[in-house]
């Protein structure tokens, strides 16, 4: 664990913790595995890839559908993540759900629009799981959720990432690096001086 | 070689690539917006939906798959998939194949339109496709569908079959041996043989290139035309058929009018006649004129050397080859695949392109068929309206891989699609 939390942390600050979909990302990244792909902007690519960039882009989700089902297709246990805009949603949604596609789509949204995300992906029949999109701690068990039924064939998940204020027990001017910094050193994975 | 028709080529064309590329998607679309997604065993079927069979392609080509989208059934597919493409931008989309139904396709901006009339042609342009890493988009006539024809079984075949003729008879034929020449006779007059190379002996030399005339004739006697005159004129024709089955290519094997009788060689079985090229043998010291350069003449290597001159018995080492190719063939194809014609027959002679100059010369009348290689090169290929020759210094060139320059060029101008796969390019 406290591996997994330091490599999320260095992938937070590789893209910069300003970046609303950061903490997703560096989420998604620590716990996608080798063989795992990523699809971004115009590209697909491998995890190790989108590691070493600095920023991410969306991408279509008729697109990183396409893709899920080129992976599907190779037989291999592998899974892809992508951040979708609102570009063709419905339709990759239901390919995803007729095809039962490898795929975690990460699509960040404000609170006062979940009810309605919400209600068009589970009309698709697509799990669909909210989650504070400011928190690792909070998005670590939703991804990890979406990445076990993708790997194990049970079908895509999509993540709604908020990235306005959702929970009221942490504090709500802080980013999501001084978050995951209070929680290493309050479990002791590591000391202050290290983290800075 | 099985006869088939355009479904049936076209199926053939995809099955052999699953089974040899591993990574391709055939994609159907159904003319039904209500359908739901359908994932079988060969194929994707998606419902038609505007804008949506595009990306759904590009994503899993993005991923690395090959995606093959089938539109036939939707209306209009040439144009709503180009308009597609130009959305998504033509630069930014990945390779993949598209069919489509339609009579006259459009040119497509991004994207190789091909628009086979035949399912001999369907089977050669899918094979083309899947491998060109281009986008393509083949345009087949409905009108055709139910036409046969003889479909080449082979992947690797796109068109037919390339004239192979072995290398040891011309190597024997180079030493002088006539039994080889005497059994491939024979072979020929029983009609079930190809002709070959050795039946090509040539006793002229080169004809001068006009540019270079000047220059090499303050130093060489006017008698470096005669050499060319009587090569015309005993130099036998080599055939390079492209694909024996069927009775179009046997066209190719007939000898203009224009071109001298005696010299015919034709690919259904009539005999070499190399009596005239026999009769008039041109002395040496003729073919060492039109070579400056050229050391005395010496045997191909391997072989001992010995004055040529001084036993006129002996054959001479030809300096001069040239053989012939379908220019039907391959003007059909370079519309095909939608290429100028210039530009596939460098391609073509990309093979020869390290030792020899190559010189594409589309007016033939002139009777000039070859010319000498420059200073730097080792040969020159020259490729005329419907034959490909090469003129090669034996000092620096051996008999042998001339021959097999030229072979290997004929070969590919009778096959130009097969070229364009090759991995070089």
């Amino acid at each position: 664990m406290r591996e997994l939390l330091l490599k999320i942390r260095a992938l937070l600050l590789r893209f910069g913790a300003a970046d609303e979909r950061a903490a997703a990302t560096a989420v998604t990244l620590g716990l996608l595995e080798e063989g795992d792909l990523f699809a971004l902007g115009e590209h697909v690519e491998p995890v190790g890839e989108t590691a070493a960039r600095n920023s991410v882009a969306a991408t279509d989700a008729l697109a990183a559908a396409g893709a899920a089902y080129a992976l599907q297709r190779r037989g291999e246990d592998a899974v892809i993540a992508a951040w979708v805009d609102g570009r063709h949603l419905d339709r990759a949604l239901e390919m995803a759900a007729a095809l039962g596609l490898p795929l975690i789509m990460l699509c960040a949204c404000r609170e006062s629009e979940l009810d309605e995300l919400s209600s068009r992906v589970m009309a698709a029949d697509v799990s669909c799981v909210p989650a504070d999109g400011r928190s690792v701690m909070k998005l670590m068990p939703a991804l990890r959720l979406a990445v076990d039924r993708a790997r194990e064939g049970d079908g895509s998940t999509l993540i709604e990432c908020v990235v306005d204020q959702l929970s009221d027990d942490e504090d709500a001017e802080s980013g999501p690096l001084e978050r995951l910094d209070s929680v290493l050193i309050v479990e002791g994975y590591a000391m202050p001086e290290e983290l800075k | 070689m099985s006869i088939m028709n355009s479904a049936e080529a076209a199926r053939l064309a995809l099955d052999e690539a699953a089974q040899h590329l591993k990574n391709v998607i055939v994609i159907y679309v159904e003319p039904d917006r209500t359908a739901r997604p359908l994932s079988f065993t060969k194929r994707l079927t998606l419902p038609e939906a505007d804008d949506v069979q595009l990306p759904f392609a590009v994503g899993c080509a993005r991923a690395g798959a090959l995606p093959v989208l089938d539109l036939h059934a939707l209306e209009n597919a040439s144009e709503r998939f180009a308009a597609a493409l130009r959305s998504i931008g033509a630069d930014k989309a990945p390779p993949m194949v598209v069919r489509v139904s339609d009579r006259h396709p459009a040119a497509m901006a991004g994207a190789r339109v091909m628009a086979p009339k035949n399912p001999r042609e369907l089977a050669g342009a899918l094979r083309y496709a899947l491998r060109s890493g281009e986008i393509c988009v083949v345009a087949e006539n409905p009108l055709d569908a139910y036409e046969s024809c003889e479909v080449p079984d082979d992947w690797e075949e796109l068109y037919g079959d390339a004239l192979e003729t072995p290398h040891e008879d011309f190597e024997a034929a180079l030493r002088g041996e006539d039994n080889v020449r005497d059994e491939q006779t024979a072979a020929l007059d029983a009609g079930g043989a190809e002709p070959n190379d050795t039946g090509a002996l040539l006793s002229a030399g080169p004809s001068l290139r006009d540019g270079e005339a000047e220059s090499r004739d303050a130093a060489e006697p006017s008698s470096a035309d005669e050499p060319a005159q009587n090569g015309d004129a005993a130099r036998p024709d080599e055939s390079a058929a492209s694909g024996g089955d069927s009775p179009a290519d046997d066209k190719m094997c007939e000898i203009p009018a224009d071109d001298e009788a005696d010299s015919a060689q034709a690919i259904d079985g009539a005999p070499i006649d190399v009596s005239e090229a026999q009769s008039a043998p041109v002395e040496p010291a003729e073919v060492r004129q039109t070579l400056p350069d050229a050391e005395p003449l010496k045997a191909p290597a391997g072989e001992a050397e010995t004055d040529i001159a001084e036993s006129p018995a002996r054959p001479v080492v030809p300096a001069f080859r040239t053989r012939r190719y379908d220019p039907a063939e391959l003007e059909r194809t370079a519309r095909l695949l939608n290429v100028p014609r210039e530009t596939l027959l460098r391609l073509c002679c990309r093979c020869a392109e390290a030792l020899a100059e190559i010189v594409i010369e589309a007016d033939a009348e002139s009777g000039e068929i070859a010319c000498l290689p420059p200073l730097e090169k080792a040969a020159c290929l020259w490729v005329g309206a419907d034959r490909l020759s090469i003129c090669w210094d034996p000092a620096r060139l051996d008999g042998g891989a001339a021959r097999a320059l030229l072979q290997d060029a004929a070969a590919y101008l009778t096959l130009p699609a097969h070229l364009i796969l090759d991995k070089e390019n």
